[in-house]
């Protein structure tokens, strides 16, 4: 594994004299898939800097991250490496120039060890294909130690905590590439003890000069690590500033930051906030309140999950659609399983149309009339089944007895659900797998109508499909209220929480922070809610360092 | 279509090499040649229906052998005593069905993972046959069933033949006409989709081994009418030859996929080579090669397919 010559000890001793060139910058890059995705993008991302990188889903994130990574080629544009131009054609390229993308566990393996995970693929050997295992523990220790992290490197990853494989793998992508670190939403299934520490060990490499490009949507969290803030919407870089603050903050900004609009106290969130959302682009709510006296189809009281959420109260009535908004790790996506059974709560209750309903199962779920459309659509649908059997799947009993299978019956049923969630016939009799990820999602709305449900849970229901299929789904959730069911959406895209909900309830860390209703559903209530910039999780200890 | 082609791909193999047989070999098309190739082929063709339900649910037997001489060994015990072939062929049956049971309970409550399960099963089952037999076969049965081996009906169809025809009908109707079926093929093709979709994804699991096992059970009754005797020894390796039999015919390991009449197909193709390089002369050891090398083939030519049906997907 090449192992690129900075020398962190030379470069954090240059720090304060004459101005570094940035670890790496990139100059008005472009890129479009079906359309364009990234607008003339210029940043630079300085040594011993932490770089915030904000921005709502389709802004660009991801697929700027993969430009930096090597992981995608941009149309146009430069990128340099230390002030040389660089151009990377593949991810070990771009590893081997010093930079590296870390992804959450997935690239560590669960039954090796610490040491073996840190030096998988650049292992010291002893010839002969022979493994040098005192090498090896010695090299991860010392990585360790200079990661600062308190780990015994004969551990083995499965019996580690979620923040410690985190750290470890932190200190995997250090140790290959020692230039620039990309961290994509670090602290989603941390505590607020691991977060702690986790931000000992960032501060502690971006003393040592390391530059770090931190993707997250936690103020409060960015308020405590982030030198600069960059905001991209659409494509196109809206804003960037750099902190003030702090008095080491300070020293650093003197030395690299170029004019930014900076604040004594830190970053500006509301403005942050703003420039994520961009312009007030008036939003059409797609349905109509229920009347105030529509019954209460779903309630559901004192839900608690260890590790997800506490004392969640919900009510939703029929017709109504109650939106869930957050951000990623907030338990949304576990209260959603709570209520369909897949996952047992450890406390509260449920009724469904005043009737006690927490099922303790999903086939007790679907015959109490609840429907679910899951995050991952591959998790529901069978690939090698047609669409008809796929939409019919919650209801073969209805057609399929023990000794006979009513093919007719069966293409009855499906032929109304698929026709009536707008799955053209053309793709009726195709398997699943050839279908294109709108189709697929309306195929799940299929089931739940071949199926009828009273309560329907959704999980990003439009996640991945294009904006005619987006309609489409919104008109179907539409039709459902308006024949009275009660829908639950669990969405990261504010503008659908907007257009669909009646009601949004704003998790944060597992309670219920707050409740919208009406026009005050807008995006910047729900992202303020979801993650305001106050210090609730304490100041970091690695701060007062020297 | 490509999906067309590979439907076919067992009954065009299995076609062309009775052809090349009945111009290469005199003797192929004699009846009594045919008549014993069925015959032979009949017990691991039943077994084999059995295990097309199992690996499309996305599930694995490797019991069946041991499975089929435990129960063609209680089967004996049943002569013995009622002395009625219905009785011998009921308890054959439900013999299997009880094991199936086992392998069901293993997989579905233990959470054995079913490779391993039947592993196991397939050792203990064989050592209860042994057990209970003290290692010798049980003979000295009814003479009425021995000769249904050799029998048939309106002395055409001979009786082995009818079971198979029976079975293969039985595992069909449950495969394409049942809420069982649907559920095989939905359970072998994605397991949390029908959680999703509120199925009792274990019940279903745990149920389709016990059908399985009644599939065995029968094979393992048809094997004691064969040899006239139970025999705690019958049917080592006759998993593999079940489980090739299904990949042949369209089916494959990770499940979803697969279908009766492929299967049937995949066991008559391998019973014709086994028959084919007797009557050619062929040493048995080549057998074997052949038989490897026709079932990797199969497989292979599937993938390769498989993966040119991604590439245009991704293309697109």
């Amino acid at each position: 594994m090449p192992i690129p010559p900075t020398d962190p000890a030379a470069d954090s001793a240059a720090e304060p004299a004459a101005a570094v060139p940035p670890a790496v910058a990139i100059e008005g890059i472009w890129k479009s898939f079906a359309a364009p995705v990234l607008r003339g993008v210029s940043a630079e991302f300085r040594p011993g800097e932490i770089h915030a990188l904000l921005g709502m889903n389709g802004a660009g994130k991801s697929t700027l991250m993969k430009i930096i990574a090597g992981a995608l080629q941009p149309e146009r544009g430069v990128l340099q490496v230390n002030g040389q131009p660089a151009r990377f054609r593949h991810p070990r390229e771009a590893l081997a120039a010093g930079i590296a993308m870390v992804y959450q566990e997935l690239d560590l393996a669960p039954h090796l060890t610490v040491a073996a995970n840190l030096l998988l693929g650049a292992e010291p050997g002893r010839g002969w294909g022979r493994l040098d295992a005192a090498a090896e523990r010695r090299a991860a220790r010392d990585l360790l130690d200079e990661c600062g992290i308190t780990l015994d490197p004969a551990r083995r990853l499965r019996d580690l905590r979620t923040g410690q494989r985190q750290l470890v793998a932190i200190a995997k992508g250090f140790h290959r590439a020692r230039r620039l670190l990309i961290l994509d939403e670090p602290t989603s299934a941390l505590n607020a003890a691991e977060v702690r520490t986790l931000f000992q060990l960032l501060e502690r490499l971006r003393r040592g000069g390391l530059a770090i490009i931190y993707i997250s949507h936690r103020f409060e969290e960015l308020a405590q690590i982030a030198g600069r803030v960059t905001v991209l919407r659409n494509g196109e870089i809206v804003f960037s500033a750099a902190a003030g603050g702090e008095a080491a903050e300070a020293e650093r900004g003197a030395a690299h930051a170029p004019a930014g609009r900076q604040t004594a106290a830190g970053f500006d969130w509301p403005a942050i906030a703003a420039a994520m959302v961009g312009e007030k682009v008036a939003v059409t709510r797609h349905a109509a309140a229920p009347p105030a006296a529509a019954p209460v189809r779903y309630e559901l009281r004192g839900a608690a999950l260890r590790g997800h959420f506490s004392g969640l109260d919900l009510a939703i009535r029929a017709g109504e659609a109650v939106g869930l908004a957050g951000i990623a790790g907030d338990g949304r996506a576990a209260l959603a399983e709570c209520i369909f059974g897949l996952r047992r709560l450890d406390a509260g209750e449920a009724r469904l149309d005043g009737r006690p309903a927490l099922a303790r199962g999903s086939t007790e779920a679907v015959r109490q009339g609840l429907g679910f459309i899951p995050e991952d659509r591959a998790q529901a649908l069978c690939p090698q089944l047609p669409a008809t059997a796929n939409a019919t799947l919650a209801t073969v009993p209805a057609f399929a007895s023990w000794w006979r299978l009513r093919r007719r019956r069966e293409m009855a049923i499906a032929a109304d659900s698929l026709a009536a969630s707008g799955v053209e016939d053309r793709f009726w009799r195709l398997p699943s797998r050839s279908l294109s990820g709108g189709t697929q999602q309306k195929l799940l709305f299929a089931r739940w109508l071949a199926q009828p449900s009273r309560l329907l849970i959704l999980n990003e229901p439009t996640r991945g499909v294009d904006i005619r299929a987006r309609r489409d789904i919104h008109q179907q959730i539409a039709a459902r209220l308006r024949a009275g069911a009660a829908v639950l959406v669990v969405s990261s895209d504010l503008e659908e929480l907007m257009q669909l909900c009646h009601r949004v309830l704003v998790l944060r860390r597992g309670c219920v922070a707050q409740e919208l209703a009406g026009d005050a559903i807008t995006r910047e209530a729900m992202l303020l809610a979801a993650a305001p910039a106050g210090r609730a999780a304490g100041s970091p200890d690695a701060g007062g360092q020297p | 279509m490509s999906h067309w082609w590979k439907r076919l791909l067992p009954y065009t193999s299995l076609a062309l090499l009775f052809v090349v047989l009945a111009i290469s070999s005199p003797n192929f098309l004699r009846l009594e040649n045919l008549g014993a190739v069925l015959r032979q082929a009949t017990v691991v063709t039943i077994i084999a229906v059995g295990m097309t339900l199992v690996m499309i649910a996305g599930e694995i037997d490797l019991s069946v052998g041991s499975l089929a001489a435990l129960s063609g060994v209680y089967t004996a015990f049943a002569l013995q005593h009622w002395t009625s072939t219905a009785a011998g062929i009921a308890v054959g049956i439900g013999v299997g069905a009880l094991l199936g049971l086992i392998n069901g309970l293993l997989t579905t409550r233990f959470l054995v993972p079913s490779f391993i399960a039947t592993l196991g099963t397939m050792g203990i089952f064989r050592g209860w046959a042994l057990l209970v037999t003290h290692g010798v076969p049980v003979t000295n049965i009814p003479a009425a069933f021995g000769a249904l081996s050799d029998g048939a009906l309106f002395g055409v169809l001979p009786y082995p033949v009818l079971a198979l025809a029976i079975a293969a009908a039985v595992g069909y109707y449950l495969l394409e006409h049942t809420r069982l079926g649907r559920y095989c093929y939905a359970l072998g093709s994605n397991r949390s989709a029908c959680v999703q979709s509120g199925i009792p994804a274990r019940r279903y699991v745990l149920l389709i081994f016990v059908v399985a096992g009644a599939f065995t059970g029968l094979a393992g009754a048809v094997e004691t009418a064969r040899l006239i005797s139970g025999q705690p020894t019958a049917g080592i390796g006759l998993e593999l030859d079940a489980i090739a039999a299904v990949v042949i015919g369209g089916g494959t390991l990770t499940g979803g996929e697969g279908s009766i009449l492929g299967t049937i197909a995949g066991s008559f193709v391998m019973a014709l080579i086994h028959n084919g390089t007797d009557l050619l002369g062929i040493s048995p050891f080549v057998q074997e090669i052949i038989i490897g090398a026709v079932i990797v083939a199969v497989v292979g030519l599937d993938e390769l397919r498989r993966l040119r049906l991604r590439q245009a997907e991704a293309a697109l």
